[in-house]
């Protein structure tokens, strides 16, 4: 389940914590553990065979979002550290010096998964079926149901060129997240891309991208949106 | 709060299961670029699942450049159909002809590559329409052709 990000899981561990409510009959650990690990299955049931429920949770996660933001601040930095890296293996978070900043930059852009239109940035980005980048691409109005699309995205020399980004894939219509991961780029030019297709397969409708740099802020470097009109299965 | 901070900690590792962690599915990429030598032989492989693949145990190179190779060369072979309908594409790359259409196919570690029309070369096919499945059904009419990765 790639596209469930690991913030996800940072709020499902708020999710369950918060659902054994303070007023309930204080119980001995192990019988907390099993009923932990019992709301963990049936959440992992439900998201295998209900998709739309990590919406859902998103949807929870975004109601609760300034208490989550209290979870993650009451979290010890080494906490917070060990978290995002297995969270994210594999990548460096050594250029996130505010970890605590960054979970909740995260949860944010998380729970919020819509671009706003009205947000200038720095770069510029483009969706198109080809990996070779060309400037006046346009999207086929027929896309394959498991076709993978790439998101260039050109930093136009005015944000520094890094090997790594953080990039939100989401579905406009419902907010979904599609995909929100860092991803490894090349740093020695300007233009680079990150493919990306649902397993479950594309569905018609409007779809956001969004590029940020993988530092504490989650500074934005571009946002482009994409229109599927129709779906060949 | 201290409480539900320690929930968090007690759970991570179980969560972290659940969630499948950094996300270890097959239907990302990335233009992460890296240079790869095997002996006399140089690979430059520009994706990240490519460079995974030729960096890895299996030394997988097939979705990387090899310098000064057959990358240019025109492929023509056409491409087996052991049933009817079904067209096998190989590592070698081979023309599709299908009901409606032609394509040129090569089959690489990132997936199935397919580009429109003959006389294409290696390195144009490998920048192909990518289906990281292997594999993509098409309907021709009252029934389909199914084209696919060994």
């Amino acid at each position: 389940m790639p596209f469930i990000s690991g913030i996800l899981c940072f709020g499902l561990g708020y999710f369950v914590a918060q659902s054994t409510p303070e007023s309930v009959l204080p119980v001995s650990e192990p019988h907390q553990d099993i009923a932990v690990e019992n709301f963990i299955q049936r959440i992992q049931q439900k998201a295998q065979t209900q998709p739309e429920n990590s919406l859902a949770l998103q949807q929870q996660l975004k109601n609760q979002k300034a208490q989550v933001n209290s979870v993650i601040d009451s979290a010890t930095t080494e906490q917070v550290n060990k978290y995002l890296e297995q969270s994210f293996p594999g990548y460096d978070l050594s250029t996130i010096q505010n970890k605590h900043t960054f979970a909740k930059r995260l949860v944010s852009e998380f729970v919020d998964a819509k671009n706003d239109p009205n947000e200038v940035l720095a770069g510029k980005a483009t969706v198109t079926t080809q990996q070779q980048y060309a400037a006046n691409s346009v999207l086929p109005r027929q896309i394959y149901a498991g076709q993978q699309l790439f998101a260039h995205f050109d930093t136009l020399g005015r944000i520094p060129n890094n090997e790594q980004v953080f990039i939100r894939w989401s579905n406009r219509a419902t907010g979904e997240m599609l995909f929100f991961m860092p991803q490894r780029v090349s740093s020695n030019r300007e233009q680079n891309w990150v493919s990306f297709n649902p397993l479950k397969g594309w569905k018609a409708g409007t779809y956001d991208v969004k590029y940020y740099q993988l530092n504490d802020q989650l500074n934005p470097i571009a946002q482009t949106s994409f229109e599927i009109e129709q779906v060949i299965d | 709060m201290k409480r539900i901070g320690c929930s968090i900690l007690t759970l991570l590792s179980v969560l972290l299961t659940a969630c499948g962690g950094s996300g270890s599915g097959d239907n990302f990429n990335s233009s992460f670029e890296k240079t790869f030598t095997f002996g006399s032989q140089t690979y430059i492989c520009r994706s990240e699942r490519a460079a995974n693949a030729c960096g890895g145990a299996s030394q997988d190179c097939s979705a990387c450049d090899l310098e000064s190779s057959s990358s240019s060369s025109v492929i023509t072979q056409v491409c087996a159909q052991p049933v009817a309908n079904r067209h096998r594409v190989t590592t070698d790359g081979c023309v599709l002809r299908l009901t409606n259409d032609t394509q040129t196919g090569i089959c690489t570690s990132e997936g199935l590559r397919l580009l429109s029309g003959t006389n294409l070369t290696r390195q144009q096919v490998s920048a192909g329409t990518l289906f990281s499945s292997g594999s993509l059904t098409v309907n021709a009419g009252n029934f389909t052709e199914t084209i696919s990765c060994n």
